[in-house]
């Protein structure tokens, strides 16, 4: 019994974590808004939010959700993307992410050197 | 052939036509270079073939300012010298390490890279480098698997490192020299005094002493002082009774801008990969790898210094102390174990049996990042004459160790660099270490650690108002007196200096055969 009981543990161990580790992967591609993603491969989501946190304690003019997200949707131009389109957004914040990098629109928060697009989206996963 | 000069008669008189003081890689460098030569050349050291603690406490003295190894410990004084105890990382300097940089205050040497450039290959062969390549694309055609971070050479630019043995002159070498039949080396012959004619314009004659009691005294055509940046700087201060201000001194320059290579950790860099980074790593096995350099076109945008950043797997890197926290005892060889023992490469990424037979092999996310700083030349920074003397009578040297805003600026630059080249590569993010965030907050912390590199006192300059020796090493005003090794240099550049030392070494010699010959 002792032995089956074993075996059964260690299957699901070994079925269920990797299958646990799929879904968290793909559930914290959220929001794109609020996912910084080259951030989110090293950093948890509290250590995201003390990045956002520290952010706002250093820009404070843009220490407020409508702002921030009227800030990540502006696109270079001036024009804004409506909030709903998912991919297009994803899509303009990397390009704006590395667009920062290449003309250093770069931020030191907790250490930690980042664009400041994604400095914002780190912001407004701290206010939500 | 060799002479123990306690066994010497009391008051000998030596006679050769060079006479090189020292007897460390620079010294030795030389005297093997006039091997089967028809000069009679004399290599006086200080201590015998094995460690000697009475001669190694000649060097002991006192340091203030920033915080650094015991005076006693950071070199060896026996056959071979601090070869004894270096870890073997050598570099080339850079184009610009020679450049007078208006944003860099006393930069400048009166010679070019292109004038050592000829003695490189030699050195490198001294030091048992291996081929004498030191581009990149060679070493990536010799091992496909070396692979550059994919940042802009322009800004972040892969300098190659090679690792010596490390070869240790003093056991490589003594067979050479003493079965030369030209070279004379005495042991246990530390010079105390130097004699010039009366106007100090040509030396005469050195004195040596030891603890036998023996007093001896060695005349040649040319002298080469060749005791390392501390003890070159120490005696000629201390040889002041024709000189007041000791010999080469009238201007009050020698003993100052005593420079070091800063090291310290500085960041983390976290990729969104796992990756050996082979090419980046020390024990790769090749014996060669990269750092990354910052440009010299950066280093004039930013108005910063020459540095490299290593790159260390960030679980050794967190175990790594800094080497000024554990190099702290007089005795230099307890002070080599502990630093051995608690932050060396070698030792900290042994793995266990699990670890070797399980993990992934040498796969990381996180790298630690560790800076390699050029100090800039400062005059303040200087070895002075303490009022004690050491048991042969000679004044001990007191060094004060002074760092200024431009290296922290230069630390920093480097590191936030690389930080926006990782993010513009979409590789990964750099983090700082706390202490380097405020880039308005000029000092560098006290765990900043020198690499154990004892550059300037005896700097070179075209004018004998910025400098003690002249472009060939010779001391201004003085016909027959010349200094090797890095004592000489005007800046530091970042890389460890051993290769310069002895290329600039094989080039003095060079020049000394070429005037011997006259």
């Amino acid at each position: 019994m002792k032995r089956r009981l074993f075996i059964a543990t260690t299957s699901i161990a070994v079925i269920g974590l990797p299958i646990a580790y799929y879904f968290k992967k793909n559930l914290s591609k959220g929001d794109p808004l609020t996912t910084a993603d080259m951030l989110s491969y090293f950093c948890d989501e509290r250590l995201l939010k003390e990045i956002g946190s520290a952010y706002r304690k250093l820009v404070p003019a843009e220490n407020e959700k409508q702002k921030l997200t009227d800030l990540l949707l502006s696109e270079t131009a001036g024009k804004k993307l409506k909030a709903s389109d998912s991919s297009a957004i994803e899509e303009l914040l990397t390009k704006k992410i590395h667009e920062d990098f290449m003309a250093q629109r770069t931020i030191i928060v907790k250490g930690w050197i980042i664009s400041v697009t994604e400095a914002r989206q780190c912001a407004l996963f701290s206010l939500i | 052939m060799h002479i123990d000069a306690r066994q010497l008669d009391n008051n000998s008189v030596i006679e050769g036509d060079i006479c090189i003081i020292g007897a460390g890689a620079s010294g030795i460098s030389i005297a093997l270079d006039w091997e089967n030569t028809p000069y009679k050349v004399i290599l006086l050291e200080g201590g015998g073939f094995e460690y000697d603690d009475k001669v190694q406490e000649l060097l002991n003295g006192k340091i203030t300012g920033h915080p650094y190894y015991p005076m006693k410990a950071s070199r060896l004084h026996y056959f071979g010298g601090a070869t004894g105890h270096w870890g073997g990382m050598c570099s080339t300097f850079d184009d610009i390490d020679f450049k007078k940089r208006d944003w860099v205050e006393n930069s400048g040497w009166p010679i070019k890279r292109e004038d050592i450039a000829a003695f490189y290959p030699k050195a490198h062969e001294i030091l048992d480098l291996g081929p004498y390549e030191w581009d990149v694309k060679y070493w990536k055609k010799e091992d496909p698997s070396f692979v550059s971070l994919p940042l802009d050479e322009n800004v972040i630019w892969d300098k190659m490192w090679h690792f010596s043995p490390p070869t240790r002159f003093g056991s490589k070498y003594k067979d050479a020299v003493v079965n030369a039949k030209n070279i004379h080396l005495y042991t246990y012959a530390n010079v105390v005094d130097i004699d010039a004619v009366e106007n100090v314009s040509s030396i005469t004659q050195v004195t040596v002493k030891n603890y036998a009691n023996k007093q001896h005294t060695v005349k040649a055509k040319y002298f080469v002082m060749a005791c390392c940046s501390i003890q070159n700087s120490r005696l000629l201060l201390a040889c002041n009774k024709q000189a007041p201000r000791g010999i080469g001194n009238d201007n009050d320059l020698v003993g100052r801008y005593f420079m070091e290579h800063l090291e310290l950790k500085t960041g983390e860099l976290w990729l969104n990969h796992k990756d050996s980074l082979k090419l980046y790593q020390q024990g790769n096995k090749s014996r060669v790898r990269a750092e990354l350099a910052i440009s010299e076109k950066m280093q004039e945008s930013l108005k910063v210094l020459n540095c490299t950043i290593s790159l260390i797997p960030l679980e050794i890197a967190n175990k790594l102390q800094p080497s000024v926290t554990l190099y702290t005892y007089d005795d230099p060889r307890r002070s080599s174990d502990t630093l051995l023992k608690y932050s060396n490469w070698y030792t900290l990424s042994k793995k266990n049996f699990f670890e070797r037979h399980f993990m992934p092999a040498d796969q990381n996310q996180a790298f630690g990042l560790y800076t390699r700083a050029e100090q800039i030349p400062n005059p303040l920074s200087r070895v002075t004459l303490s009022d004690e003397k050491d048991s042969l009578g000679v004044p001990r040297a007191n060094l004060n160790w002074a760092l200024s805003a431009i290296d922290k600026k230069t630390v920093y630059a480097i590191n936030h660099l690389l930080g926006e080249q990782v993010g513009a590569a979409g590789i990964g993010r750099v983090k700082l270490k706390d202490w380097l965030i405020d880039d308005t907050d000029k000092q560098l912390p006290d765990f900043t650690s020198g690499g154990w590199h004892h550059l300037g006192t005896t700097r070179m300059s075209e004018n004998p108002k910025e400098g003690v020796v002249d472009a060939n090493c010779k001391i201004h005003n003085i016909d027959n007196l010349f200094v090797a090794g890095s004592s000489c240099f005007t800046t530091g550049g970042s890389v460890n200096p051993t290769l310069t030392v002895v290329a600039i070494s094989l080039r003095l010699s060079s020049f000394l055969k070429e005037k011997i010959k006259l």
